[in-house]
């Protein structure tokens, strides 16, 4: 699932280059806040990241095994990537100041703004 | 003072000069570990070796029984010595540490941070959090600060936050989940969803044999089975949230959005359905049938009948029929056939005619025979 355009870090921004968010989700098949975590996570990027996210949603259903990759407990639960440093949000997101503080997504737009 | 006196008192100078140097020299090779032995005593009879061995390696000791990492470096940022806690951190052997530069295992990034806490070392008790990079490029983050600075050297504490961050996540996890915000969790190399984690509906719809999806109030798929995903070849992520008209060919979206409007003004769970196309992934339309029932909440379930397989099936199952209906009609010929020529064989007098009525027969059954054996090697979908 793939809103980047150009890429990982290819977009740009006036000619200058935009970091590209590398967002990873755990879920259990289709549980109900499985879902409601890709769709809340869907629409806080396109709200808040417009064409500078890539989401990899990764059913632990499917695979029980990739948990080990980010140590995951309990589902669901989102993983940044990037940019650096790594960063956990457990639950659907359905909270999205809490999800915003916990991306430090606004602290990285200021900071790209100075 | 006389010119003799002056050039004496330079000598002292400059005797005095070299013996502050070599006096400098002594300080930093042991405060670099250098030197591990003395000599003492006042003359060259008297004098003994001491040996620091003892003293240091409990110094050495005490540092690297810290729970916390310790370097001291240089104030060109060269690690002039580590402890063992700062190796582990850092995963590197000690030996591979020393005469390095400190920001080669600091975050890019956090460079600047740290030389500013090495310049200003009393500018912030708490010091500064850094990454510090591990093998694998794993990184691990680390509060940094000046425990003590003497001339040009700097001792520099790091305390792992990594188990901070690992009771943070915790305390997280505990909080979601007291927020009814998780509903599954990972054992071992098993997940485990919670009793109530599905709706009743959905564990009927995932073994269903049609497609199924459930919409919010506003048109957009929130659940939908493994059949429909199967159908549009469409992961399942990507028809979470989407709205269901898009997957619907622009020609058929008026009698979807018809069924939509209907939909959200029934209150109870009758039915109503549309024949429309759908998009699949692989760019060949197919033919369904939607049918549509309200849930609770404005939600409602969407049942999706594959007409184009179904058709496959009806156009096989006609062709199967026509067959059977052909095979029946040569086994009744055969099978009279036969009858006559058993009746002929019963009531015939002449020898003659029997031994006719017998050859056809056996030719009949011949025939029969190999009509059966064509049937064990026919393909069904022939």
């Amino acid at each position: 699932m793939t809103a980047a355009k150009g890429g990982k870090n290819g977009s740009t921004k006036n000619g200058e280059p935009v970091e590209t968010w590398d967002l990873r989700l755990y879920t259990a098949g289709q549980t109900p806040k499985s879902m409601a975590a890709i769709r809340n996570l869907k629409r806080i990027c396109e709200e808040h990241l417009p064409g500078r996210y890539h989401i990899e949603v990764i059913d632990l259903m499917a695979n029980p095994r990739l948990a080990k990759d980010d140590q995951i407990v309990a589902i669901p639960t989102l993983v940044r990537k990037l940019p650096d440093p790594l960063r956990k949000i457990v639950g659907d997101l359905s909270d999205e100041s809490r999800t915003l503080v916990g991306l430090q997504l606004r602290r990285h737009q200021e900071e790209e703004r100075q | 003072m006389s010119v003799h006196q002056a050039e004496e008192l330079e000598r002292e100078i400059t005797a005095l000069r070299e013996r502050l140097q070599e006096a400098e020299d002594v300080r930093r090779a042991i405060t670099q570990g250098e030197v591990d032995a003395f000599v003492v005593g006042p003359g060259e009879q008297d004098q003994k070796v001491l040996l620091l061995a003892g003293a240091y390696s409990r110094y050495r000791q005490l540092i690297d029984e810290m729970e916390h990492g310790t370097v001291t470096v240089s104030t060109r940022g060269e690690i002039l010595f580590a402890n063992r806690r700062f190796s582990r951190i850092v995963g590197a052997a000690l030996g591979e540490l020393y005469h390095t530069a400190l920001a080669d295992y600091v975050h890019a990034e956090d460079r600047a941070a740290l030389a500013a806490l090495l310049t200003s070392p009393n500018a912030g008790d708490e010091g500064v959090v850094v990454r510090l990079a591990r093998p694998g490029g794993t990184q691990v983050r680390a509060r940094v600060s000046v425990a003590s600075t003497w001339e040009s050297y700097s001792t520099l504490v790091f305390i792992d936050l990594s188990e901070e961050d690992a009771a943070a996540e915790a305390r997280e996890t505990i909080e979601a989940i007291r927020r009814g915000e998780v509903d599954a969790f990972v054992m071992g190399e098993a997940v485990v969803t919670l009793n109530n984690a599905r709706d009743p509906y959905q564990v009927l719809a995932d073994r269903i044999q049609q497609g199924a999806f459930t919409l919010s109030p506003r048109g957009r798929i929130v659940y939908a089975n493994a059949r429909l995903v199967r159908l549009l070849g469409v992961p399942a992520e990507r028809l979470l949230g989407a709205p269901i008209e898009s997957y619907v060919l622009p020609d058929d979206r008026a009698a979807l959005a018809a069924m939509l409007a209907g939909q959200n003004g029934r209150k109870n769970a009758s039915g109503a359905q549309a024949e429309v196309r759908v998009q699949r992934a692989s760019g060949e339309p197919a033919q369904v049938l939607l049918s549509a029932a309200a849930l609770a909440d404005g939600q409602s379930l969407w049942l999706v009948t594959d007409l184009s397989e179904a058709r496959r099936h009806q156009a096989s199952d006609e062709r199967t029929r026509k067959f059977l209906g052909m095979l029946a009609h040569e086994f009744r010929n055969m099978l009279n056939g036969m009858r006559l020529s058993a009746e002929l064989l019963k009531r015939e007098p002449d020898a003659a005619e029997r031994a006719k009525a017998l050859d056809s027969l056996e030719r009949q059954m011949q025939r029969m025979l190999e009509v059966v054996e064509d049937l064990r090697t026919i393909n069904p979908r022939d």
